[in-house]
């Protein structure tokens, strides 16, 4: 069963865990942050009596020792050298050092991190959610995903059937070319079905309101907001103009904004089902964002870059601040809906019209 | 926006790489990419929206997001993936705009069901539309020296994958290139001027990503030789059942008879 969390508590909780990441290259804080996201993919795992095998370990390990040894190989840089290559070999010839691999490492645990969080959000969200977050602007691209999320189950299903029907003709996977068998039967029946489901969406009505072309005043828009990221961009990048280029990339953020409420009016939608918020998803976006918003507090302002670490030139220590470890432990706050079973009083999903039959 | 690193030099900079900043950075250019691919899509959708349209980008989406999910079980070697020849071919034969949703959506769709979903998402998405979207560039061509139907188009279209084998994996690494920190001779650093920083983007990518993309452009050549003209073929023939257009029946029912 799916645990009791609201959309938007999970998408809080992601956004503030991609920030706890990105903001930090301290190892102590990353792993306490990967091991607060494995306990919650566990937990999930449990609740949703999933029987697939947990993998962010074991991802975490490869990401980790590949970097690791792909950086200590090309970065020769650091003063602990551990051994040396010819120089005799091109690019890896060189020193090798402690230093290169601990930050190829480090590199690797944010990597780790980054789709641990995304993993465990992707674990706990079913995929309708997910569409359904999508503006009313993107209505013929969410047909699209709805379309193409629910062809998928019978697609694989057809390409299993069709690799039987051809085996029972005597059909044998030799080599590339055995595949266009398979996969010309596969794309032909889809075209098919492409077709059918067209006349049935036209005969219901899809086709008035969809084809509504893009206007030359919104192109426009389109045109300014985009100049706006990319102008605010490169202002950040030059150290004197950062503040300027900030206002000019929330600008252009908001232009877009703007632009996709506004296309958004002319597709009015029809909640059928719409889901409750808990308090324990008020508690979860609490945790969540206090994990960042908690670094901008005093306590931690007074501390010399508490996030950030760099081994080099010669490795050093890492500093690890409690306060900052016990705002990491908001992430757990998921756990706390994780608990309650699903019962029907509970259910999150309620009619927005109670007169109005479910679809 | 992912070009910066070239056209960091004619803003030229002498600042070292800030290292706290750089976590950030990656992280920043998703969002930017991302509000970038919102604006595209938005525009994109508008002209393929139609439902004859919708449903078949729908279907091929499926089809496509199928094909990435066989190869999550059966990995090819190293980046080979069957999914471009027909980001390509819907691009080729049903547009731009069409190519764009295709490429974008199949990433998208694959990835919410092989758990890829991250702040990768947004440039593969893009890179992937780009693909499709710049497909019928090669048409221009075929109709130009009239290839149509000839083994010539396919052999076009087949440098073109080889082309975009190695350009998705070369757009791909800018997302996080000017971050890295490693040799002199591959990092970018700003300020180092434009042919410098070709010569490091291109050791970079020799060392770390040719091999790989190798792999993809030629595994995107067998695709194409082998199954790229029956597949064309059936696009074809299907583009021409899905452009009837309705006649309104006022039309119809006018005294000058029936309009076909």
């Amino acid at each position: 069963m799916t645990p009791q969390i609201h959309t938007w508590a999970w998408i809080t909780w992601l956004v503030s865990a991609t920030i706890l990441i990105s903001r930090t290259r301290n190892p102590l804080y990353l792993t306490l942050i990967f091991f607060v996201i494995y306990i919650l993919a566990v937990r999930l795992n449990r609740v949703m009596d999933n029987q697939r095998p947990i993998l962010i370990i074991r991802l975490a390990v490869s990401f980790i020792l590949f970097s690791a040894i792909l950086n200590a190989l090309f970065a020769h840089y650091g003063s602990t050298i551990l051994f040396h290559i010819p120089d005799a070999f091109p690019i890896i010839g060189g020193v090798i050092t402690l230093e290169g691999f601990i930050f190829g490492a480090i590199n690797g645990l944010v990597l780790a991190c980054i789709f641990g969080a995304f993993s465990v959000v992707s674990m706990a969200l079913p995929t309708r959610s997910i569409i359904r977050l999508l503006p009313r602007a993107y209505y013929p691209a969410a047909v699209v995903l709805s379309i193409a999320m629910t062809f998928l189950p019978s697609t694989l299903r057809q390409f299993n059937q069709i690799r039987e029907a051809q085996a029972v003709r005597g059909h044998r996977m030799r080599g590339i070319k055995d595949w266009l068998p398979l996969v010309m039967p596969l794309l032909i029946g889809g075209l098919e079905r492409a077709f059918n489901l067209s006349e049935s969406m036209t005969a219901r009505g899809f086709s008035s309101r969809l084809e509504v072309r893009p206007t030359a005043y919104r192109q426009v828009i389109a045109l300014i907001s985009l100049a706006a990221l990319l102008g605010g961009w490169l202002l950040r990048l030059q150290g004197e103009f950062r503040t300027a280029g900030a206002i000019l990339i929330f600008a252009g953020g908001a232009l877009i904004g703007w632009l996709i409420w506004r296309s958004g009016r002319a597709s009015p939608a029809t909640t059928y089902r719409r889901e409750r918020w808990f308090a324990t998803d008020s508690l979860i976006v609490l945790c969540a964002s206090l994990t960042w918003v908690a670094h901008f507090f005093p306590i931690f302002v007074s501390i010399t870059n508490p996030l950030s670490f760099s081994p080099y030139p010669s490795l050093a220590l890492p500093e690890f601040n409690p306060w900052i470890g016990l705002s990491i432990l908001g992430l757990l706050g998921p756990l706390v809906a994780m608990h309650q079973e699903v019962t029907p009083s509970l259910d999150r999903n309620i009619p927005a019209n109670p007169e109005t039959p479910a679809l | 926006m992912l070009l910066y690193p070239f056209l960091q030099p004619v803003l030229a900079n002498n600042q070292p790489p800030d290292l706290a900043r750089s976590a950030e950075m990656p992280l920043m250019i998703s969002v930017l990419v991302g509000l970038c691919l919102l604006v595209l899509i938005l525009e994109t959708q508008s002209r393929t929206a139609n439902t004859r349209l919708i449903a078949l980008l729908g279907v091929l989406v499926a089809i496509n997001s199928a094909l990435r999910f066989l190869e999550v079980g059966i990995p090819g070697p190293g980046g080979f993936s069957p999914i471009f020849v027909l980001i390509i071919l819907t691009g080729y034969v049903f547009g731009a705009s069409f190519g764009f949703l295709m490429g974008a959506l199949t990433m998208l769709v694959s990835a919410l069901i092989t758990g890829g979903v991250g702040p990768w998402l947004p440039g593969q998405m893009l890179a992937a539309g780009w693909i499709g979207l710049s497909a019928p560039l090669m048409r221009r061509v075929v109709v130009q020296f009239n290839w149509t139907d000839k083994p010539q188009e396919i052999y076009l279209l087949t440098a073109f994958s080889i082309l975009w084998g190695f350009a998705y994996g070369a757009i791909m690494n800018l997302w996080t290139w000017p971050f890295i920190v490693g040799p002199a001779g591959q990092s970018w650093m700003p300020g180092i001027g434009l042919g410098e920083v070709l010569r490091r983007y291109l050791a970079y990518y020799l060392i770390t990503s040719f091999v790989w993309d190798l792999m993809g452009a030629a595994g995107n050549a067998i695709l194409f030789l082998i199954f790229g003209r029956p597949i064309l073929r059936a696009l074809r023939r299907f583009h021409r059942r899905f452009s009837f257009r309705y006649i309104n029946v006022d039309v119809l029912e006018s005294p000058k008879g029936f309009v076909g």
